[in-house]
């Protein structure tokens, strides 16, 4: 089985728990292919062809795939993503100086929206993500399985930052979730992928922050892979970690394959070249 | 003695000054009476052509306040619908002098309006804001709660404001007749129910929006003495009169004292500067070419050239950003009213 991992900086935790996983490896291949921030907006389609006209990208796309500046989507039976701001994590950030009024939370904020607003804005946020963008590209030239794993919650030290918006996670946890998982029901039906959210066993579910023992040691996006975060970075988590989710990657393909080659008869489908951004 | 016309400036002229002046490129038409730098806090608010002023001096590079921003992720089109980078605050539109009056009392604690909330259906509206939230709040408690939140907000940008921009609208509004307070639109059109017995026609008068003005300039001089205001009119005619006469005299009638006001306000005090965006618009020699077929909206041309008319004074500090909009970019809770013709 050959996967295509796509992400941002959140990449490098999945592709050092990758490398911890050698058990796996007779099992899948995994190419990862990834650039910082928002870099992958400026990833183009052509055809099954993915690149980019951007050195800076093309530099990202070599360094984590170990030399490809660009990938075939027909040379993988299926496809991840990382980061890329999907997730309850920027859901919860948009509460930042934003709250409604049944859930306030304790930290101090500047504005009180209605529920209409909040519910629009969530699933604005959800559908404009950059993970999103990218399955919808996906789709337009293939039909295999696509997964998109949620972004990690910052690590419960976030909270030693003081009373930022994080200290009230738990609770907008519970207003976020119902209107996250019923637009993805929504998203997933019309592009025909699968969300892993963040395994469970990494999420300290009384503060729904990640546990710090998954963020410890994180290895930031760089060329070779072996910079560690500064110790206050919260936002990224470790090879430990990566190994959790490409271990649900694996598994949710191997089956996703399975569903999906019953499903579709055949799995390899051309479209047309198309140029598309 | 020579005539006191002899030797005037080409401005003075009609001809030198209207005649021979191509209407897209209006000369001399304003001079600035005090400066406005990069730094200078500005508010804005007014009726709906303000939304205009505000949107090109914030992509001039000018420092338009916004006290209530949107929350991030939501597009500009949302954001407007529920009140937000209209104005420095989310006050909606502000059509009279007596709605910026009371809108600052009840800011600053000294006033408290009475009937503030209507109800549709089962929804809850802000009757001094009623489109900011299009489907309502739904409870009073809420709408109560939105409001206390914004007032915070609208104290704050008074006692910021280095230069505040209103834009006269309508002397028309409806008065809650044992209090005085007025609304942006009448009860029924977005919510509520008209009920004549509590609440009444008011057709403001010279007087009055002389009055109006001056007691919010007392008042806010009182927090932040150093305030400067810079006024305009709105070009923008009455989408239907609660006057008994025809829509056309009460248009002309209100324009004529709003424009009135503004005048005797520039003339008596030295923090008052007045820009002719009206005359711009709405004067013959543009010959109506600034309004859309409706006669009513201003069309994106018309905003052009007010606004080259307005930065040929106050200088562009940044390169314009601003994308070119049409009528349909303005909300404008006024024009509801069409649905009722």
């Amino acid at each position: 089985m050959k996967l295509c991992i796509i992400g941002n900086s959140h990449l490098a935790s999945l592709k050092t728990g990758w490398d911890t996983l050698p058990d796996l490896h007779s099992k899948a291949e995994a190419t990862f292919f990834g650039a910082k921030g928002y870099d992958l907006k400026r990833l183009r389609r052509k055809g099954t062809v993915f690149s980019s006209k951007d050195p800076v990208v093309i530099h990202q796309l070599q360094f984590t795939s170990g030399g490809s500046k660009s990938f075939d989507a027909a040379d993988f039976d299926a496809f991840a993503t990382a980061g890329l701001y999907f997730g309850r994590t920027h859901l919860i950030e948009a509460l930042e100086k934003h709250r409604v009024s049944a859930v306030p939370g304790r930290s101090e904020f500047d504005h009180i929206i209605s529920d209409e607003l909040f519910e629009v804005l969530v699933r604005s946020r959800i559908q404009k993500c950059l993970a999103i963008r990218i399955v919808k590209l996906l789709r337009e030239a293939t039909d295999k399985p696509i997964f998109v794993c949620e972004q990690p919650l910052p690590s419960n030290h976030i909270r030693k930052k003081g009373m930022s918006v994080w200290r009230d996670a738990a609770a907008f946890e519970k207003i976020i979730t119902p209107i996250w998982r019923d637009e993805l029901a929504k998203l997933e039906q019309q592009y025909r992928f699968q969300v892993l959210e963040q395994p469970v066993e990494t999420v300290n579910q009384n503060l729904f922050l990640t546990h710090h023992r998954n963020s410890a040691g994180a290895i930031r996006l760089l060329d070779g892979l072996n910079v560690v975060h500064k110790r206050k970075e919260y936002a990224h988590m470790n090879a430990d970690y990566g190994a959790i989710v490409m271990t649900e990657v694996i598994d949710a393909a191997s089956r996703g394959i399975v569903e999906s080659s019953s499903a579709i008869g055949d799995r390899v489908h051309c479209p047309p070249d198309a140029s598309s951004s | 003695m020579a005539s006191p016309y002899e030797n005037l400036p080409k401005k003075a002229y009609w001809r030198s000054g209207v005649v021979d002046q191509h209407p897209l490129n209006p000369v001399d038409l304003y001079e600035k009476k005090f400066e406005i730098k990069a730094t200078d806090r500005i508010a804005t608010a007014g009726s709906c052509f303000a939304q205009h002023i505000a949107r090109h001096m914030r992509a001039s590079g000018f420092t338009v306040l916004d006290l209530e921003p949107a929350p991030k992720g939501i597009d500009i089109e949302t954001a407007q619908k529920f009140g937000y980078g209209l104005y420095s605050c989310r006050y909606g539109n502000l059509y009279t002098s007596r709605q910026l009056l009371q809108l600052f009392q009840e800011s600053c604690g000294k006033r408290s309006p009475s009937n503030a909330v209507w109800q549709k259906g089962d929804r809850f509206f802000d009757a001094l804001r009623p489109s900011v939230e299009p489907s309502g709040l739904p409870s009073e408690e809420e709408v109560n709660l939105h409001r206390t939140q914004h007032l915070k907000h609208v104290a704050q940008m008074f006692r910021d404001v280095d230069v505040f921009i209103f834009t006269l609208g309508l002397t028309e509004t409806w008065e809650h007749i044992q209090s005085g307070t007025v609304y942006p639109s009448a009860p029924g059109v977005i919510a509520g129910e008209h009920d004549p017995a509590s609440i009444r026609f008011k057709n403001l008068s010279y007087p009055e929006v002389l009055e109006d003005f001056i007691a919010f300039r007392d008042l806010i001089k009182t927090f932040n003495p150093n305030v400067r205001f810079l006024l305009t009119v709105s070009p923008v005619p009455l989408t239907a009169t609660g006057a008994t006469s025809h829509v056309l005299p009460a248009t002309i009638y209100s324009k004529s004292v709003l424009r009135a006001a503004a005048g005797y306000l520039y003339d008596s005090l030295a923090d008052v500067d007045y820009f002719p965006s009206y005359e711009i618009i709405a004067a013959h020699p543009s010959r109506g070419f600034f309004y859309e077929n409706n006669l009513r909206s201003v069309a994106s041309q018309g905003v052009e050239v007010v606004m080259r008319s307005f930065f040929s004074q106050h200088k562009i500090v940044a390169a314009p950003k601003v994308a070119k909009a049409s009528s349909k970019d303005v909300v404008c809770e006024e024009a509801l009213l069409e649905a009722f013709s």
